[in-house]
């Protein structure tokens, strides 16, 4: 009854990697408790008490044979959205977003979740569609449709930081199915037509950051002396780095979100390139490993899933290393695994259960 | 057959692609990795150097509020320069030798020092903790003479609220306060901080998003020892935009004299704009108590007042209008024709109704009374006769179509709407069925019915306007730098239908009141202007209660004293109600009042 194949094809490097770069973040939470702001102490406990939650999801996850959740992908996702709209009506607000979902003492941000059960749609999608004449542009009114529904009650909240991954992670997965070369160039095409389009749509200080990107003299109080104070942090590590809590860039609370957004600059200032580079190969080999459990799968649908999701890693961790080294605007994404953050850890270990889940049954 | 052929084509096809992204995810960590070889490695020194006493710091520069003016550009609420002492913490060794010295330098307790420090704990380093605010010259003189001992203690320059004549019209401009939690949380954008003043109460609370301006800041580059060594970017503060409000200072000063030693209220306005020509209240506050955050002992003696010095009365005293009211009871019958002017009752004293005696407030009498004697001699029982052939129904109709019972919409905050009493809302409220004497009461403005000066004021407009109600208004302009210039012009709240026979009947008969030798407003009469009044002594207790003399009733048991006028009466230009809360006689307290106030007014119209 039990499969032998499922034990032997557990990828337990590339859990052990992400429960390591998880074990670093919280180490890191540990350092920016220390300094005498009591609410960043509680970081850490909540940290640790997700990635345990978290991990409790997985080891459910990994049991159930992904092409049996592929069958109810669509109603996944339904879920989903239907959280969405929820929370637009009975959602917490925090600084003026309505992102929170109040479940039973839990908070849940439903984005997180919608970001899973979108790849998982679009997977399905994708791998019933299958047919030797490449997509057109035509073919994708309906994923596209998909990517809307969600892309709207998010866009509501409003979190823009989300709603932008929705498009990198649809993005990134058309480039994977078999498209035409001329379906590829239109949508290129759209994209750069429809760029400076979303601009009109978003807030003025949103507008602000992305200005002052370009140009930090802008706005020197606040976005770009944020910029200005990673970069020093990040620069100051040196080599080897200030040492664990010695940082004192983040120590004297000069970089702001510390827990969250600029959680990388406090890791480089204190542990410097070395330890930057140690963190920088784990990524490195988690998102390989995405890669190649790809690769290696024989259904269309865990091959698209393990690329969505790997991207969706991918294309956070670029986000938000980028920009605490000056190379992107400041938007709120989280480093995954690394950043505190309940809901982003959970989603993002959600997906790394699917990449487990895709290689232990590879050969069915 | 074919099918799997093609999905291994499709296969092959896929993991191309998957080949050649880990290719391009190799060339981005790559990219990453130089990008931390330049920083880390190659700029590593000069970054550390620059990290090492945080040489880059943001510093906030405060804005001023917008200021306020009257109409003829005095200025009313400005701001003046206060000074604070602060310490960042960041600057200096030992935090406890610092405290120490200012504590004894500047006398203040070192416990109130610490307390303050402590407040701040968890804060960064290198945000100031205020100490001292607003800083004599003395000390400030003692704090620099000792500057050089005194490490990380810095003197700021902080814009202080400064409300020109001191305790004037502090219902309309309001308060400051501190900014609480939950407007910090309620904002979209970051404007606030923690310790920012905004509008608690009144027009700064109402005109906050003009009046606060935007802040500005420096973000410089300073040595070891916190002193600036070069301003690296500078964001001017932006002052808030500036309000002409249509209050005329003199008009106002001149109520807010006369209602001293009293409780009670002036409200005058123009009938045709609508404007607010003043708005005194007493008992009054000061609003400078405010300016930097008030005291917990001046809020104590403020909340405890038993006279209330924070109500707004002319919006928010809800009274029994006595005879100011009676022109509504007039203006019912006349529209109707339902009387004729020239109808008489002869007036014993009292009236009786079934088994009630209803007296009028001439013992004696007042003889024979046509209609406009009924208004000039304020007689009660002129009034008891036609209230029943009117019907409690035709004085509601009419009470409601001139303004009484709803708000009059003026910007001020928690305006109350009055009661006006009908059948109906009796039923609802007490279950009973309406009894006939409580018409006679509503026809003399008693009883259930409730009005506020406010109202009153604007009931006298509509009639002077022959039916045309203005909004009251006290803001008329706001220009600044943040939102461009905005006119507030003058508004109908609606018109009603008023014949121009009746409003001329009831015009002469209040001017009568004051210039005819038997009027009851006599006291209201000035040279060489007509006036046009009417007199309103509203009981709050029963007769019975109250003493033959007035000085043995105790102060809450007294009469109200109302008196609401306007002049001239050929062209009116300015609308008066006087309320005195236990004031004793309309004619005889609230009358000379009014008569104070059209008389600056009208001085300065001349001028």
């Amino acid at each position: 009854m039990f499969d032998r194949r499922l034990v032997l094809n557990f990828d337990i490097v590339l859990l052990i990697s992400v429960l390591l770069v998880a074990f670093l973040g919280v180490l890191n939470l540990k350092s920016i408790g220390s300094s005498s702001a009591e609410m960043h102490s509680v970081f850490f406990y909540k940290q640790i008490y997700w990635i345990l939650i978290s991990l409790g999801f997985l080891f459910v996850i990994i049991n159930i044979n992904y092409l049996s959740i592929a069958r109810y992908a669509y109603y996944l996702h339904l879920i989903s959205l239907v959280l969405l709209v929820l929370v637009l009506f009975y959602g917490k607000t925090i600084f003026g977003s309505q992102r929170w979902l109040y479940i039973g003492g839990f908070t849940l941000q439903p984005s997180e979740l919608a970001k899973i059960t979108l790849i998982l749609a679009l997977a399905k999608f994708y791998s019933e569609n299958i047919s030797p004449r490449p997509y057109t542009i035509k073919d994708l009114f309906f994923p596209f449709l998909i990517l809307l529904t969600t892309f709207i009650p998010i866009y509501l909240q409003p979190d823009l930081g989300t709603a932008g991954l929705l498009f990198i992670i649809f993005f990134s997965m058309v480039l994977f199915i078999n498209i035409n070369k001329k379906s590829i160039y239109y949508f290129l095409s759209l994209f750069v037509v429809l760029l400076p389009c979303f601009w009109f749509f978003l807030k003025d200080y949103q507008k602000k950051r992305i200005m002052t990107f370009f140009n930090p003299e802008l706005d020197p109080l606040n976005a770009g002396y944020q910029i200005i104070q990673s970069k020093i942090a990040v620069g100051s590590g040196g080599l080897i780095g200030k040492g664990f809590k010695m940082g004192t860039q983040s120590q004297l609370r000069f970089l702001p979100e510390q827990h969250t957004d600029f959680v990388f600059s406090v890791w480089a200032e204190e542990w410097g390139f070395l330890g930057c580079i140690f963190l920088l190969l784990l990524y490195f080999f988690i998102i390989y490993r995405g890669l190649s459990i790809a690769y290696n799968c024989r259904s269309f649908f865990g091959s698209f899933v393990a690329v969505g999701v790997t991207f969706l890693i991918f294309s956070q961790f670029i986000i938000n290393v980028f920009m605490t080294v000056g190379l992107f605007p400041v938007v709120g994404v989280p480093l995954p695994f690394f950043s505190y953050g309940g809901s982003s850890l959970l989603s993002c270990m959600i997906g790394i259960a699917f990449l487990i889940n895709i290689n232990m049954r590879k050969f069915k | 057959m074919s099918v799997e052929f093609n999905d291994i084509i499709l296969e092959k096809n896929l993991n191309r692609k998957i080949r050649f992204s880990v290719f391009f995810v190799t060339l981005i960590f790559l990219f990453i990795f130089s990008r931390l070889v330049y920083l880390q490695i190659l700029k590593g020194g000069k970054y550390n150097q620059l990290s090492t006493n945080n040489r880059i710091r943001v510093t906030k520069l405060p804005a001023p509020r917008g200021i306020i003016y009257s109409k003829d550009r005095q200025i009313l609420v400005d701001n003046k320069p206060s000074f604070d002492l602060n310490l960042i913490p960041q600057d200096t060794a030992d935090i406890q030798k610092v405290l120490t010295d200012i504590s004894e330098l500047l006398s203040i307790d070192r416990d109130l020092l610490d307390t303050r420090v402590k407040k701040k704990r968890g804060r960064p380093p290198f945000e100031p903790i205020t100490l001292k605010k607003e800083l004599t010259w003395k000390e400030m003189s003692l704090v620099l003479s000792r500057k050089m001992d005194l490490q990380g203690i810095t003197i700021d320059v902080v814009p202080k609220r400064l409300y020109c004549f001191g305790s004037f019209a502090p219902h309309v401009f309001g308060f400051l306060g501190e900014i609480n939690k939950k407007e910090l949380r309620r904002q979209k954008e970051r404007k606030y901080d923690i310790g920012d003043l905004v509008g608690k109460y009144g027009l700064e609370k109402l005109g906050e998003k003009y009046l606060h301006g935007q802040k500005g800041g420096l973000q410089t580059e300073v040595d070891v020892y916190g002193n600036r060594q070069k301003v690296l970017a500078e964001i001017s503060p932006v002052s808030g935009d500036n309000v002409v409000i249509s209050i005329v200072p003199e008009v106002q000063k001149k109520a807010e004299e006369l209602l001293k030693d009293k409780t009670g209220t002036i409200v005058a306005m123009d009938p045709v704009s609508g404007e607010i020509l003043a708005l005194a209240n007493a008992p009054q506050f000061d609003s400078n108590l405010f300016a930097r955050g008030i005291d917990v002992e001046n809020w104590q003696e403020l909340i405890e007042n038993p006279y209330h010095p924070l109500l707004n009365r002319a919006i928010q005293s809800q009274q029994p209008p006595g005879s100011v009211f009676k022109i509504v009871t007039i203006i019912a019958a006349l529209e109707e024709k339902l009387i004729d002017p020239g109808f008489k009752v002869f007036c014993p004293g009292h009236y009786k109704l079934g088994i009630r005696n209803f007296d009028c407030w001439k013992r004696g009498g007042h003889g024979w009374v046509d209609m406009r004697q009924s208004l000039v001699e304020s007689c009660d029982v002129y009034f008891y006769t036609i209230a029943l052939k009117l019907g409690v129904e035709t004085i509601y109709k009419y009470a409601e179509r001139l303004g009484f019972g709803v708000q009059t919409g003026i910007e001020l905050e928690d305006e109350k709407s009055g009661l006006l009493p009908s059948p109906k809302w009796k039923k609802k409220r007490y279950g009973t069925e309406w009894q006939r004497g409580e018409t006679l009461n509503i026809s003399i403005g008693q009883g259930f019915l409730l009005a506020t000066p406010i109202q009153i004021a604007l009931v006298y407009s509509g009639v002077v306007n022959r039916g045309i109600l203005p909004k009251p208004r006290i803001v008329l302009e706001v220009e600044g730098e943040r939102h461009g210039r905005k006119m507030y012009p003058f508004e109908k709240i609606r018109e009603y239908s008023i014949s121009r026979e009746t409003c001329d009947f009831i015009t002469d008969a209040l001017v009568g009141v004051v210039s005819d030798p038997k009027g009851t407003g006599s006291l209201a009469r000035i040279r060489g202007v007509s006036v046009a009044g009417k007199t309103g002594t509203a009981q709050v207790a029963s007769k019975k209660t109250q003493s033959e003399n007035e000085e043995d009733t105790p102060w809450h048991l007294r009469d109200h004293a109302w008196f609401a006028a306007y002049a001239p009466a050929e062209k009116p230009e300015i609308v008066v109600c006087v309320l005195i809360e236990h004031g004793g006689s309309g004619g005889s307290v609230a009358a000379p009042i009014a008569r104070e106030v059209l008389k600056s007014y009208l001085s300065l119209k001349e001028k």
